[in-house]
């Protein structure tokens, strides 16, 4: 009796376990802002992982950029099993408000994903109060583009393009030409950025040890006199006008791509842009120069992420889906099809990559040099980039002084800043 | 003879006036036209034409490519599919509601009535981005969340504008209509039915309009609800020309001519009803 | 006796046609409406449960954000200055358009195009109008040796170009004013012709008093969608590829909507977004109510 008994219980489990092996395939949702072209490129790519997993299938969406729809979605308890909508810029937000989950212990038991991969200062920016929270495929790196055929035309060495800032100063004044109206035709580069700038003039936007905010520091406000001298040096009016009439940037009539302006700040779609909107343009890079005392080699990147929101059940299968698209087959993959830069070292310096995409081996130096700098590990970013963008307009348009502008970015963002304390 | 000069100052002023009326419309009319000349031209371009200043108006060549490519690149019957699937029921259960709501506002008196009309409007008055959480909640109770549900069921509730719009046109109609109605035994469904929606021609056409349009160009709800890229809609659709690094404008403007098409020849062909005056003779006055 | 009786049947009918939107009311909109006013007195960072602060959101807004009285000022301006003119404008074209000419059909949709087009597709049309170099209205005034202003670039003439782009949307109160002037008996007009009025009269006299109805309509939706003015400017006033937020240049087309939104979205302060909410809410009753209370001297109903 007893022996039968344990035989059914046996039974049924084996039925259960059968049932639930055949029931095994986890469905995750993810949510890309990538569309059309790329969103079927993307598609292919993970078509691969869901072939090579055979437990998991992936279903991708596109959200556009629309993040009012996945916090919206995450509120709702309806967030995605994975989503790559959001920028590193985002991260540290999303992370504080409570909208993401740590990946600390996935990282801790993979095989795959190790912090010396990928290169330090991206790693720092995936990490927010001690713990990571997305990992990236893509990102990108940033520095200036010129255009040879002008350098030559004004007499200048094509091979050579300016070093520091003096420089810059002198080399965009030569590639500035007016025409007889006293009207701009062309203008030798158009400076922009604060950001960056400050990085450049060795200002820094924050002291991370003790989350003192530091906008007025002297290095950010040196960057934005500059700023503001370079358009009164051109005519503020003057300046406007002729920018106005440059066609978008993410455009064939982008105004380096037309010959408006000799020299413009790029990252690694240069490379594309020119295959596909000009491919005459003869044209060469250079990093931002620094002013004496400023740093060298500065870049600042960037890129979506991909991350697990709370509230989804599927959270083992999600990370195996991250785990595999930032791992080295993704990230290669990725790389060939997007024109990216891959956070991951081994990648970036991979033959087959470089060869694919010729103009990775220069953001690469960047990255590996001491200057590379990533979005601000606090929650208020966004507001402190916008203030920063509202002080760069109210100096270089509105005429307003440098030092104070940037000391009332500095009030505001510390009263936010401490509200989330 | 005295006759006939005024009646050729007569035909002179007519002259005149005719001349200014339409001088002024077609004048008018080519600015109001400009958008729509430049949305084709643009979308006939080759990519290096697009934003040059000052613009090229007649592309060259004409690149009709752009539309086979652009339909090509969204599943745009599908798309298409979903937006009527969601503007026509929409409408339908808008005019309906919108229209029986109106009549209780506009034409029965019942104490209360001007407060609950300023409630009616003010629903209209608070920005929509901070109702949003809320409501998504509300529709993610009633499990209808990833379906066009939310997009639909809603509109058979009537809406604050077309309430607000076929309340000012039903106040209008002469309240004799009714009460002759009444005294003949016709109760308050009736007069809706048999005298006011008949009147109200105009009026309907113009929510049923306006309705369409904003159920076809909408973009936040579908976008917010929707969780399935195959039950995307056109309004969406348009997004998807959004690149990484870039925009894939011609293609853009090539749908966006596609998507207007229908409603340009809807609106060509129901304008005809706001035309036809109502013939209320014998009736007042 | 019978009249007490005749009031209550009333209530009932009158409440039973307006039932589906009193269901819909009770269904999707009362619990949003009171969630919103419940977290304009809370922190609520979206994802995580609101947390109570009072009136501390309300009190900062007033005596500790420069923004929001910039942006009221915007949206004001565009209320004060945009809106008449817009009025005016789509009751002229309206009224043009109901004229006894050929091609009516034609000039009408003519008119109504450019409120068709998705707003993606037309801004960047209008980023060409008012280009101050190449744009279509400098290139106008060029004409007549004006040098025209920086428009869109230009903190001083922001504001009025966007004015200048919603005459072209007219479109829609235009099509309200057509449908109101449908309502208008022909027998009317005829006996003023035969009292021998000019069309000055007949439009001061009849046309625009029948008309009052519509115009009372037009005014308050106006009034709430300048109030609420959002997607031209949030398109065209934001650098693609620079971290300058809307409301570019300098602020100047920095509008309430906007503000509210970047709040809500962009820095996790969907509170402080209600709150702005609310008292833009409140605003735009005020403003509803002081024209209906007006509206009893001059709006005209004839089934009243």
């Amino acid at each position: 009796m007893n022996r039968r008994w344990n035989l059914l219980i046996v039974g049924l489990l084996i039925c259960l376990l059968a049932s639930s092996t055949a029931l095994a395939k986890v469905k995750i949702t993810y949510w890309t802002g990538w569309g059309g072209d790329e969103l079927e490129d993307l598609k292919v790519v993970i078509e691969e992982f869901n072939q090579a997993n055979p437990d998991i299938e992936v279903e991708t969406t596109t959200i556009f950029g629309a993040y009012e729809k996945l916090l919206t979605a995450i509120a709702g308890g309806r967030g995605p099993d994975v989503v790559s909508a959001i920028w590193g810029s985002q991260l540290a937000a999303l992370a504080h408000h409570g909208a993401l989950q740590p990946l600390d212990k996935y990282i801790a038991a993979s095989s795959v994903v190790s912090p010396d991969d990928f290169f330090p200062a991206i790693w720092k920016s995936y990490n927010y109060k001690g713990h990571i929270w997305a990992l990236g495929a893509t990102t990108n790196t940033n520095f200036e583009a010129y255009n040879k055929d002008f350098f030559r035309e004004a007499g200048l060495d094509a091979e050579r393009p300016p070093k520091t800032i003096i420089e810059l100063e002198e080399v965009t004044r030569k590639l500035t030409k007016w025409d007889a109206n006293g009207e701009l035709t062309r203008l030798g580069f158009l400076p922009g950025g604060l950001w960056k700038m400050g990085l450049v003039f060795g200002g820094n936007w924050m002291n991370e040890d003790t989350g003192e905010i530091t906008a007025d520091d002297p290095g950010n406000i040196a960057a934005l006199q500059w700023l503001g001298d370079f358009w009164k040096e051109y005519g503020i009016e003057n300046l406007q006008n002729f920018t106005a009439g440059f066609g978008n940037y993410w455009s064939p009539n982008n105004p380096f791509m037309v010959g408006k302006l000799a020299m413009q700040s790029y990252g690694e779609w240069l490379e594309q842009f020119q295959i596909r909107y000009n491919p005459d343009l003869d044209y060469g890079v250079f990093p931002t120069p620094a002013p004496e005392g400023g740093r060298e080699n500065v870049t600042t990147f960037g890129g979506s992420v991909f991350a697990i929101p709370v509230g989804t059940e599927h959270a083992d299968a999600a990370w195996q889906f991250i785990e595999w698209i930032t791992g080295p087959v993704g990230q290669k993959k990725l790389a060939k099809v997007f024109a990216n830069m891959p956070p991951r070292v081994a990648v970036a310096k991979d033959p087959e990559v470089l060869e694919a995409v010729p103009i990775l081996k220069f953001g690469l130096n960047l990255l590996e040099g001491p200057n590379a700098f990533g979005d601000l590990p606090i929650p208020v970013w966004e507001q402190y980039q916008a203030e920063m963008g509202r002080a760069e307009e109210a100096v270089t348009r509105g005429g307003a002084e440098a030092a104070e502008t940037l000391k009332q970015v500095k009030a505001t963002i510390e009263k936010e800043y401490k509200k989330l304390q | 003879m005295a006759n006939s000069v005024y009646n050729q100052s007569l035909k002179r002023q007519w002259l005149f006036q005719q001349v200014a009326i339409y001088g002024l419309l077609v004048a008018l009319g080519a600015l109001f036209a400009l958008p729509f000349v430049w949305l084709v031209s643009t979308s006939l371009k080759i990519d290096s034409q697009l934003f040059v200043m000052p613009p090229i108006w007649i592309p060259d060549p004409i690149k009709w490519n752009n539309y086979r490519k652009a339909l090509g690149y969204i599943p745009f019957w599908l798309y298409f599919k979903n937006t009527l699937t969601i503007t026509v029921p929409s409408t339908i259960g808008m005019l309906v509601s919108s229209s029986l709501v109106a009549y209780g506002f506009a034409r029965i008196q019942w104490p209360g009535r001007d407060v609950v009309f300023i409630l009616v409007l003010a629903t209209m008055m608070l920005p929509y981005q901070v109702t949003m959480i809320p409501l998504f909640i509300v529709f993610r109770n009633l499990g209808w969340i990833g379906t066009f549900k939310p997009l639909i069921l809603p509109s058979f509730f009537g809406g604050p504008f077309y309430i607000f719009l076929l309340r000012q046109f039903y106040l209008t109609l002469p309240m004799e209509l009714s009460d002759a109605a009444k005294i003949d035994g016709c109760s308050e469904l009736g007069i809706y039915r048999r005298i006011i929606l008949p009147l109200s021609k105009p009026a309907l056409s113009t929510v049923a309009l306006f309705s369409i349009m904003a159920y076809w160009n909408d973009f936040l709800a579908p976008l917010i609800y929707l969780e399935d890229d195959s039950k995307y809609t056109l309004a969406l659709g348009l997004q998807q020309f959004q690149r990484q690094f870039g925009m894939e404008w011609a293609m853009l403007m090539a749908t966006s001519v596609v998507i207007t098409l229908p409603i340009i020849v809807l609106f060509f062909l129901t304008q005809k009803t706001f035309v036809q005056g109502i013939a209320l003779t014998g009736m007042k006055g | 006796m019978l009249r007490l009786r005749k009031k209550h049947s009333d209530l009932a009918t009158g409440l039973a046609f307006i039932s589906p939107w009193i269901i819909g009311f009770l269904a999707f909109v009362l619990y949003p409406l009171l969630a919103s006013f419940y977290y304009s007195f809370t922190r609520f960072n979206i994802i995580q449960s609101p947390r109570w602060i009072g009136i501390e959101g309300y009190a900062e807004l007033f005596f500790d954000d420069p923004l929001f009285w910039i942006s009221i000022q915007n949206t004001l301006y565009m209320l004060v200055f945009g809106l008449p003119l817009s009025l005016v404008v789509s009751l002229l074209l309206a009224v043009l358009l109901n004229q006894n000419i050929r091609f009516k059909a034609f000039f009408r949709t003519l008119f109504y195009l450019p409120t068709i087009i998705p707003a993606v597709a037309s801004a960047m049309l209008w980023l060409w109008i008012f280009n101050p170099q190449y744009g279509l209205i400098n290139s106008v005034l060029a004409l007549v040796g004006i040098r025209g202003p920086g428009w869109l670039v230009d903190p001083r003439w922001s504001k009025p170009a966007f004015i200048i782009m919603d005459l072209w949307g007219v479109g829609g109160a235009m099509v309200i004013y057509l449908a109101g002037l449908q309502g208008i008996p022909e027998q009317l007009y005829e006996a003023a012709e035969i009292d021998g009025a000019n069309w000055m009269q007949k439009f001061w006299r009849i046309t625009i008093p029948m008309l009052t109805p519509t115009i009372l309509f037009n005014l308050i939706l106006g009034a709430i969608s300048k109030l609420q003015y959002f997607t031209a400017p949030y398109i065209m006033t934001r650098g693609v590829g620079t971290n300058v937020p809307p409301g570019s240049p300098l602020n100047s087309t920095l509008f309430y909507s906007l503000l509210l939104f970047q709040n809500a979205f962009a820095y996790f302060k969907m509170g402080y977004a209600s709150a702005m909410a609310w008292i833009l809410f409140v605003l735009i009753l005020v403003i509803t109510l002081a024209l209906f209370r007006s509206s009893a001297r001059w709006v005209y109903y004839e089934g009243q």
